[in-house]
């Protein structure tokens, strides 16, 4: 079968790809940006491919070729111990910057600007109200240190040996600390009623209303907020008393360190 | 001439272009090589004059498309691969020297006159002038020759049926 010949009008054409070039001219620098986008975007995947084969070649050459799979593997242990050690120490130092920033904001609490404050890991929780820290008296804590965490008075240390000690947390029904509720300005004794709260006990009748905020009255930590009011009623058991009860400022399932305050230089 | 081979080539070309040709990149500019540069100088170099013309335009799209906005590039790849048409008949491009310095001056040749429309039209060429007038080119001309010849494989303009307009 003879090939046919086929008509070629290179003016004409020339003529109709000039008139392309000179529409794509006109077209304003926004819609070009469009169009391109939008081929760039069917063509997608394959560009991405190729580009990351490009930066594999790039960084196989910056490391002056291959290397044994032996060797790769080795370094890659390394690369991953040095990966590993590199978050635990991002997260050491993290937590420093943390403990920091809780002493820049302690240290500005004036009651407090007297004490010397020592940062303390809570190793367990001995009851509900008990706590045992890792520090002692070996850190300069002794008896009767008061203990912070949330920038709040928590509690009391009750025991130090070397290098722990046993902290006494404010709901603890043992503990006892005059407070003050304001803006009513009630004073009262404040006890733990051993079941994460805390209650003021005084003569009924009493203005205290819900909310209001219970300040320490007592020791180094005076004029220290220890929580909220939740509760003012009557005492159901004896009619001449006022109950108030006072939830926690601070949340200790979330609290991982203390701060104790000491007397000592 | 074939087509569709064509039409796979410049977007093949598009593809490694604006992929694994950026790995090849050098010096503080990044100066890389231009596949389309290289597709051009074939094409308008070996293709049948009508048949040049459509790919340089072609070819300019494609480039345009890939680079900083359209119609510069159209144009300039247009109207140098329609000179470069022109000029193989009374000048022999065989041969890797000539095709080298045929690559050297239509890059250069193109990335003046696209810079210049790209002022007419308004918008600034981000390469830097010396690493696309010069350099690029350069590096191209240095790659190109020795990408000739898959293309002739692929496209088989020097064929005599090809020539003889039978295909």
């Amino acid at each position: 079968m003879p090939y046919r010949r086929r008509p070629r009008h290179r003016r004409i054409r020339l003529g109709w790809f000039l008139l392309l070039g000179a529409i794509l001219m006109l077209l304003p620098h926004t819609a070009a940006t469009r169009l391109q986008m939008a081929v760039l975007q069917v063509l997608r995947v394959p560009i991405r491919s190729g580009r990351w084969i490009g930066l594999a070649a790039r960084t196989s050459i910056e490391l002056g070729g291959y290397v044994p799979a032996k060797q790769y593997k080795q370094l890659a242990d390394q690369y991953q111990q040095l990966l590993n050690r590199t978050k635990t120490l991002e997260a050491a130092l993290e937590d420093g910057y943390k403990r920091l920033e809780e002493l820049a904001q302690i240290r500005q609490i004036k009651p407090l600007q007297r004490l010397r404050p020592i940062s303390a890991r809570i190793i367990t929780f001995l009851a509900p109200t008990q706590l045992l820290i890792e520090a002692g008296k070996a850190d300069g804590i002794t008896a009767g240190d008061l203990v912070m965490a949330d920038e709040a008075i928590i509690g009391k240390v009750v025991f130090a040996s070397a290098y722990t000690a046993k902290v006494e947390l404010l709901t603890s029904p043992q503990m006892a600390m005059v407070a003050t509720v304001r803006p009513s300005n009630i004073a009262g004794l404040l006890k733990g009623d051993g079941n994460n709260g805390m209650v003021i006990r005084t003569r009924a009748p009493c203005p205290v209303k819900v909310g209001e905020t219970v300040f320490l009255d007592d020791g180094p930590g005076k004029g220290l907020p220890v929580g909220t009011v939740v509760s003012s009623q009557l005492d159901r058991k004896d009619p001449l008393l006022w109950v108030i009860r006072v939830q926690p400022g601070w949340d200790m399932s979330r609290a991982k360190v203390v701060w104790v305050m000491t007397t000592g230089q | 001439m074939y087509w569709m081979r064509f039409v796979i080539l410049i977007i093949a070309s598009a593809v490694l272009q604006l992929s694994i040709v950026k790995g090849l990149a050098i010096g503080p500019d990044l100066v890389q090589p231009d596949l389309m540069l290289i597709l051009l100088a074939y094409f308008a170099a070996h293709a049948t004059s009508p048949d040049a013309v459509v790919c340089s335009f072609t070819i300019g799209l494609m480039a345009d498309i890939t680079g900083w906005t359209l119609g510069p590039l159209t144009l300039a790849f247009g109207l140098i691969g329609l000179a470069i048409s022109y000029l193989r008949q009374y000048v022999m491009l065989e041969g890797i020297p000539q095709r080298a310095l045929l690559i050297f001056l239509s890059g250069f040749a193109i990335s003046s006159l696209a810079r210049g429309l790209s002022a007419i039209k308004g918008v600034p060429v981000p390469i830097p002038p010396a690493s696309h007038m010069i350099f690029g080119p350069l590096y191209s001309a240095v790659i190109g020759p020795f990408l000739m010849q898959p293309l002739e494989w692929l496209m088989r303009l020097q064929d005599k049926k090809y020539r003889m307009g039978l295909r």
